[in-house]
């Protein structure tokens, strides 16, 4: 019996709120002849339209990029417009930045955890279908994504597209009571989420092992989320200002979405990523739990990433507890800015891989140029690796729908973004005998 | 306390349920708690979590902008009948979810504003929009307070 077959996946259009893809996989003779994930983000044109606007214009705009992690995109770019202007913020308007990031890492990760990446490893389609046989799990996301959003209101105003950034420092510092009574809502968060990272162990992830470059921000003094050097798996540990001298980005002819590569190669962004390079920096407890379900990091297992989500969020669910009970109100929220023609970069850690934005302004403070460079983009070229080394472990003789799952669910696995585009996939399946 | 969640946006014709909330905000705050919430699946599920009575104010696409305010019948509402994701989450999807997880109120009031994507209201026709809700807002409250004696 010949057990060869020829194969032709197209999937015509992934739709998604920001961006439409597509998958195309062609098998011949048991090898993998193309692959592409094209992500054809529409024209959005948000560095075009930043270029004449005032640099205090920049966090709300770019907070528009996405809906999922607007505060990383205020983030990135406060940081870099104040390395423009040569501001260095103080103890308060750091801490209250990383508190507001906490908000948005638990409101993000709790979404992709419970939402999107649950169904397929306990075998539903959707999170309603979990929902009926498993009402427990999605209570759990929406506690904890509700905690996430009260961060965000807390400092943002609002805890979708947040307004209450701006470069320099704050538009309003919130009370101390207010500060209190959020805390409150704390009561059983950590609990929740240490018996979270023991529910993800415990889920039935495929077993796939890859070799792969992982890169995230590092700091030594905590786990990355604010601010860091850029390290890698591949022994790179450079400023973020050397980003340009080390990664490129380029168009590629599938995709409308740039790609980036590192020194050539595809690399690899977000929680996993990070986990594996900040290990020391992951409280005791939740190592624990890892250690005992003979989780190793580093992880060469890329469905790892749900645990990776599920430990950053008891971290951010812990470091916004301690900025919390710690919390003073300040007079001075905000600080004017000195404005002159400059270049600045910024970079933190967006829920989902590394944001580096770059901004040239001119001498009245009016944005002349602006590079923003999301988690997704980095991430494509490694989605199509992973794609290609995992469906070839998992085997081509399985069925077409089982093909389609499974390429989904390694998708899903990297983004949210790019989760709710795949939920839309349409598979179109020719065989040649 | 009956809870009002105008779900919307601050732009375009998308804002008229957070517009119509501020204008009459004032005169109702005796009766209703107002919240004013971009569509987030979670969150709306949250926001009406341990309510008795909800109502939902949302922008109601029409060919042409009226501002008239219609009750819907929330089993009326076009379930995403695709895989839902976050983005893709709808309104009717949020409330079948909390429907499953026995989050839904004792009662709900689903009222939705007819616009167009594109022309703004009137004055006149804002001013229509606001009475037409305060009429619907007063008849929530006789009913509720039938039901409560």
């Amino acid at each position: 019996m010949n057990n060869k077959r020829n194969i032709k996946i197209n999937v015509p259009v992934l739709t998604r709120v920001e961006g439409e893809g597509a998958l195309e996989l062609d098998i011949r003779d048991n090898e993998i002849e193309t692959l592409n994930l094209r992500i054809f983000e529409p024209p959005r044109y948000f560095e075009k339209f930043l270029e004449g606007k005032s640099y205090k214009e920049v966090p709300d705009i770019t907070a528009r990029i996405c809906g999922i992690c607007p505060v990383a995109y205020q983030m990135s770019a406060v940081q870099a417009l104040e390395a423009l202007f040569q501001f260095s913020a103080n103890d308060w308007i750091i801490n209250m930045r990383r508190l507001l990031y906490c908000g948005e890492w638990i409101q993000s990760h709790s979404l992709h955890i419970h939402l999107l990446a649950a169904p397929d490893f306990l075998g539903f389609n959707n999170a309603l279908e979990m929902s009926q046989q498993h009402p427990e799990i999605v209570h759990r996301g929406l506690r904890l994504q509700d905690l996430g959003n009260q961060l965000v209101s807390f400092l943002g105003g609002r805890s979708v597209h947040p307004v209450g950034v701006l470069p320099g420092g704050f538009y309003r510092s919130p009370t101390k009571a207010e500060a209190n009574a959020l805390l409150k809502s704390f009561d059983t968060a950590k609990d929740d989420c240490l018996e979270l990272i023991e529910w993800t162990c415990s889920l039935n992830l495929p077993d796939t092992s890859q070799d792969f470059v992982a890169v995230s921000l590092r700091n030594e003094n905590e786990y990355p989320m604010y601010s860091g050097r850029l390290v890698s798996s591949a022994g790179l540990d450079i400023d973020i200002t050397e980003y340009e001298n080390h990664f490129e980005e380029f168009q590629s002819p599938h995709s409308t979405a740039l790609h980036a590569m590192h020194h050539g190669e595809p690399y690899f962004v977000g929680p996993l990523a990070r986990i594996n390079l900040n290990q020391d920096l992951i409280p005791q407890e939740a190592l624990s739990i890892l250690q005992k379900a003979n989780i190793n990091l580093p992880s060469k297992n890329i469905f790892h990433s749900i645990i990776a989500r599920a430990v950053e969020l008891y971290i951010a669910i812990k470091n916004a507890i301690n900025l919390l009970q710690n919390y003073s109100p300040t007079d001075t929220p905000y600080f004017e800015l000195d404005m002159q023609a400059n270049t600045g970069m910024g970079c933190t850690e967006a829920p989902r891989g590394f944001l580096w934005h770059k901004y040239t302004t001119d001498e009245n403070g009016y944005i002349t140029y602006a590079n923003i460079i999301p988690p997704t983009s980095q991430n494509q070229a490694q989605i199509e690796r992973d794609l290609k080394l995992s469906i070839m472990q998992h085997g081509l003789t399985k069925t077409d729908d089982d093909l389609r799952h499974f390429s989904e669910t390694i998708i899903r696995n990297y983004d949210p973004c790019i989760s709710c585009a795949t939920h839309f996939l349409k598979l179109k399946v020719n065989r040649h005998d | 306390m009956i809870r009002v969640i105008g779900i919307g946006s601050d732009h375009g014709n998308d804002s008229i349920a957070w517009q119509l909330i501020e204008n009459i905000k004032p005169q109702y705050s005796s009766h209703f708690d107002f919240i004013c919430a971009q569509h987030n699946a979670m969150q709306l599920v949250n926001d009406i979590k341990g309510q008795d009575h909800v109502v939902l104010l949302d922008a109601l696409l029409a060919e042409h902008s009226t501002g008239e305010i219609s009750e819907l019948n929330p089993d009326e509402l076009q379930q995403d009948k695709h895989q839902p994701s976050s983005h893709g989450f709808s309104v009717a999807n949020s409330l079948a979810l909390a429907e499953q997880l026995d989050m839904l109120p004792k009662q709900l009031w689903l009222l939705g504003i007819s616009v167009d994507q594109q022309t703004p209201l009137s004055k006149q026709q804002l001013k229509t929009s606001e009475y037409q809700l305060k009429q619907s807002l007063d008849k929530i409250i006789d009913l509720v307070q039938h039901s409560q004696s």
